[in-house]
């Protein structure tokens, strides 16, 4: 039994007790806690400092599904974050935020993100706690100043209750909104895919699949590699050979980052059409078709790419046949993500 | 029973207060000045500059100062375990913050980081004057603005300037921070039961500019540049002692 397992169920005794003198009937508590799933590595992020409680976690839900958080009451996190798209932003290559303005970057979907080392395309974000705050000031996202923003929320009965109700304490500050929107954030894990279950061995996969992730690991996996379906690198593979968006350099200033973006997750990647950091091929045929025929020569193109990748229309199928495999739909469908609102 | 007794024994201002600790709350005052410590620093005025003939007129001036440090008379450093202050001017010239439970002891020098340690860079979510709703935090590449000065000037590009210097890490040479020393020797601190102690700092902020560091030249600034790091080295320069109390 968990630490956490044990306070809920000391606390749900408690309220029996208290309950005793009525005959209220209460309803079961749900288990919630953060449980780094066997064949996963040790995260990142560990909620050491920020304990993961029901009421903190479910105050995280609503601020994530909540359009309030927007300058002008029109978009939330979810808008853009979908659940039954992984949290991507099903099928637009950039997304909107206040005004209808376009972003400059693909939604990226979040799951494991207990596990990053670092956020955003380029990186830019250190630490899954302030995650949300870039999207949230940004003018082509939620377009709010975070100060207005508190003030907003200290303004509404509801969130004075839910603040209270999760930190044990009156009060609505920065720390608390950005503890709460990681108990919701940080718990989306998905690691309840087919290729899970093949990995514990309780199915197997088609023979398509596995000739798929045979091919896969010899051609793709020292990117996208382990069961996080990444090394969290920055590379350039090869989209442009002049860039508009300098990628990693934004952040480093280094020329050698040039055009360099974050090496994304595989998981789930059926769903989180279109790709790239700019959103600009619309299915993984057109993915598999750069990597075999489309990749553009410059000076920080990752080596392993120079000659780009030989695979012929039956591989190209087997890989998505095996990327098919990363679909967790228990994670998409889950009601604990769903929209509380 | 015996505990409340303990308890209430503690309470009674005749018994001596062997188990108090020996520190004192003192207090920090800055007193922002423009070419020298008789002018004082205001927002929203015209203040020339003697040297570079350039005028600025500041809408914001704020800054972090942090990790205080006090060298006591036998050398070694006592370290405050928690000090990050926002200096933020606004209506008056004279700025202050507290800096809690300081040892009782002599101090012959003082210094402090302005800006933010890389630790509290990358610790995540921060409240009070770390909040990132002071707007001293930047989202787009995360870390701490460690000084923040916006204003207008007839000599800038658009008639307006906007220094947001920031940056923490030596990996990359992007490390802004500075520390600042200053020497308390001819006039030593003293932390006691006795006395409310302040420490008196004048800052004059025309110490900025110079003619190596001209608005005409460069007027926004919003990474760790070059120029940034020239900035923050100019500004450290800005820090003097007024006196102590």
């Amino acid at each position: 039994m968990t630490k956490f397992t044990f306070i809920l169920l000391l606390s749900t005794f408690a309220l029996a007790l208290s309950s005793c003198r009525k005959d209220i009937p209460e309803e079961p508590v749900p288990e919630l806690a953060f449980t780094v799933p066997a064949h996963f590595p040790n995260p990142v992020y560990n909620f050491s400092n920020n304990p993961v409680t029901i009421d903190g976690f479910e105050l995280g839900r609503r601020l994530f599904y909540d359009t309030r958080l927007s300058l002008d009451n029109t978009v939330s996190c979810a808008s853009c974050h979908r659940q039954g798209a992984a949290f991507s932003d099903a099928g637009f290559p950039l997304s909107q935020g206040v005004g209808g303005v376009f972003g400059d970057r693909n939604s990226i979907a979040l799951q494991n993100l207990a596990w990053n080392p670092a956020f955003m395309w380029d990186g830019g974000v250190n630490h899954i706690e302030i995650s949300s705050f870039a999207a949230i000031v940004h003018p082509k996202e939620l377009n709010i100043d975070f100060a207005v923003l508190l003030e907003r929320l200290r303004g509404i009965g509801e969130y004075q209750l839910l603040f209270e109700k999760a930190f044990g304490s009156p009060g609505i500050d920065d720390q608390r909104f950005f503890y709460a929107m990681t108990q919701f954030t940080g718990l989306m894990i998905s690691a309840s895919s087919k290729y899970d279950d093949y990995l514990k061995g309780t199915t197997s996969l088609t023979v398509q699949e596995t000739t798929g992730k045979a091919l896969f690991e010899q051609n793709c996996a020292s990117c996208h590699a382990g069961v996080l379906f990444t090394d969290f690198s920055y590379r350039n593979n090869g989209l442009d050979s002049e860039f508009t968006d300098l990628g990693r350099k934004g952040i480093t200033n280094n020329p050698d980052d040039l055009g360099k973006f974050r090496v994304p997750s595989l998981r789930n990647v059926a769903l989180t059409a279109p790709y790239m950091h700019d959103g600009r091929f619309a299915n993984l045929d057109q993915v598999l078709n750069h990597y075999v025929s489309g990749i553009q020569q410059s000076a920080t193109l990752d080596p392993n790419l120079a000659q780009g990748i030989g695979l012929n229309a039956s591989e190209r199928a087997a890989i998505i046949a095996f990327l098919h495999t990363l679909t967790d739909t228990k994670f998409t469908q889950h009601s604990r993500f769903s929209n509380p609102f | 029973m015996l505990f409340a007794v303990l308890f209430s024994c503690k309470k009674n201002p005749t018994e001596p207060d062997l188990g108090l600790p020996k520190t004192k709350d003192i207090q920090i005052s800055l007193k922002h000045v423009w070419c020298g410590a008789d002018n004082a620093f205001a927002l929203n005025q015209d203040l020339f500059h003697p040297i570079t003939e350039e005028t600025f007129n500041f809408t914001t001036c704020k800054y972090y100062l942090s990790n205080f440090q006090f060298r006591k008379t036998d050398g070694t450093w006592w370290s405050h375990p928690f000090s990050y202050n926002l200096v933020a001017v606004s209506q008056s010239n004279v700025s202050t913050f507290v800096l809690p439970e300081v040892p009782f002891g002599t101090y012959d020098s003082v210094r402090f980081l302005i800006g933010i340690d890389s630790a509290k860079n990358v610790s995540g979510a921060q409240a009070g004057d770390l909040a990132p709703s002071n707007g001293m935090f930047w989202s787009w590449s995360s870390g701490y603005i460690m000084i923040k000065l916006e204003g207008s000037s007839p000599q800038a590009d658009f008639n307006n300037f906007s220094f947001h210097i920031g940056g923490f890490m030596d990996s990359d040479n992007s490390n802004t921070t500075r520390w600042k020393t200053i020497s308390l020797t001819a006039t030593p601190f003293t932390v006691s039961g006795q006395n409310n102690p302040k420490l008196k700092l004048f800052v004059d902020l025309a110490n900025t500019w110079n003619s190596g560091n001209l608005v005409s030249e460069v007027n926004s600034i919003h990474s760790a540049s070059t120029r940034a790091h020239y900035m923050a080295d100019l500004f450290m320069t800005a820090f003097l002692l007024e006196g102590v109390e």
